[in-house]
């Protein structure tokens, strides 16, 4: 009888440290998971979208080549109006509605953005698939130049930029609805930053620290 | 300012300047190659753009600039047309609002055909403003100057 009940006791003990390192592990990956961006958990908010919005463009300008594979800059600070550029790449299905959807001139977050799709260069990308996915009036640029300076992260993959290299907002989308949405919120949300100044008249800066 | 290589042309665009290469993709019937094509612009560049700007005029501000370069090569370089040799410094005689390919009443355009190295050029330049031409057109000079062939 002691014997089993040591037994039984061994038991348990093994099975709770294999749940509290279950669990120690869970925590792990949601941490990972929370510094990536993600958003596990919360059924209201759309998944695999990070949208930070924050910063300046790596590079003012994008070199690469055109679908013709002739030779292109866009010009990203230009003080005129905002770009939105989509990193899309013709292997990936999510992109497909994105590609498709940039040629029926959609709504854009703003009334004087103008849209730039951005894949990489030839030599990772099919230009021959881009010229056929290409959506006409809109800048095509093949440069995986572009693609390494903005660590694009996946794709679909889209960055606001103002007329003076500021990141607007910048994330991920499954519909065109959708990133919309959480490009107006990002714009909301730099235009409406919390007030951390102090006052002049503040008691913080009369107080003595010394003094307890 | 930073350079924009196309077609065995390098030139230096200004920042937050557009440039494309613009060359004809099909072959000429006759057999001669397309002339290389380059377009520099302070205004963004739309896609349908024909060779001498199209519909930029019609997007250009005051202060905006819009410069295409066609190199048609050496058979014709040296010739009455191109005898004007070496790179060109524009100034504001040059400039008539007449020139201007459906733009705007107050923009103003020059069109110079010049020998460089042995190869025939033309420039045609749009600028914003007719009136304050003298204060766009230092930008010009300094970026034609920076015209290197390969």
């Amino acid at each position: 009888m002691t014997a089993l009940v040591i037994i039984e006791g061994v038991i348990v003990l093994l099975l709770l440290v294999l749940v509290a390192g279950l669990l120690k592990s869970h925590a792990e990956i949601l941490r990972e998971l929370h510094r990536l961006g993600g958003d596990v958990g919360s059924p209201s908010s759309p998944r695999g979208v990070a949208v930070t919005g924050l910063g300046e463009v790596p590079l003012k300008a994008i070199d690469g080549l055109d679908t013709s594979g002739q030779a292109r800059r866009v010009s990203l600070v230009h003080g005129k109006g905002e770009t939105l550029i989509a990193f899309l790449s013709s292997g990936c299905s999510a992109c497909l509605d994105f590609w498709s959807e940039l040629g029926e001139r959609p709504a854009m977050p703003t009334e004087t953005t103008r849209p730039v799709i951005v894949t990489r260069g030839p030599e990772n990308e099919s230009p021959s698939s881009v010229r056929e996915l290409a959506p006409r009036g809109v800048p095509v640029v093949m440069s995986s130049e572009a693609w390494d300076a903005f660590k694009v992260p996946m794709t679909p993959f889209f960055m606001l930029v103002d007329g003076k290299g500021s990141i607007l907002g910048e994330g991920s989308a499954r519909s065109w609805g959708q990133l919309l949405g959480l490009l107006d919120r990002s714009m909301q949300d730099l235009s409406d930053p919390v007030d951390v100044t102090i006052a002049p008249d503040d008691p913080s800066l009369f107080a003595n620290p010394t003094k307890r | 300012m930073s350079k924009f290589a196309a077609q065995g042309i390098r030139i230096d665009v200004p920042d937050g300047w557009e440039a494309v290469d613009r060359t004809p993709p099909e072959a000429v019937d006759d057999g001669s190659r397309p002339a290389p094509t380059l377009h520099v612009s302070s205004v963004l560049i739309p896609e349908e753009i024909a060779s001498f700007g199209g519909p930029v005029a019609e997007r250009m501000t005051s202060d905006d600039t819009f410069m295409t370069l066609i190199d048609y090569g050496p058979e014709l370089a040296g010739t009455p047309l191109f005898a004007s040799e070496g790179l060109p410094t524009l100034d504001a005689s040059m400039f008539h609002r007449e020139t201007v390919l459906g733009g705007l009443e107050h923009q103003t355009a020059c069109q110079h055909f010049f020998t460089y190295e042995g190869r025939a050029f033309c420039l045609y330049v749009i600028l914003g403003s007719h009136i304050d031409r003298a204060d766009l057109i230092p930008k010009v000079n300094s970026m034609i100057q920076t015209l290197e062939l390969e």
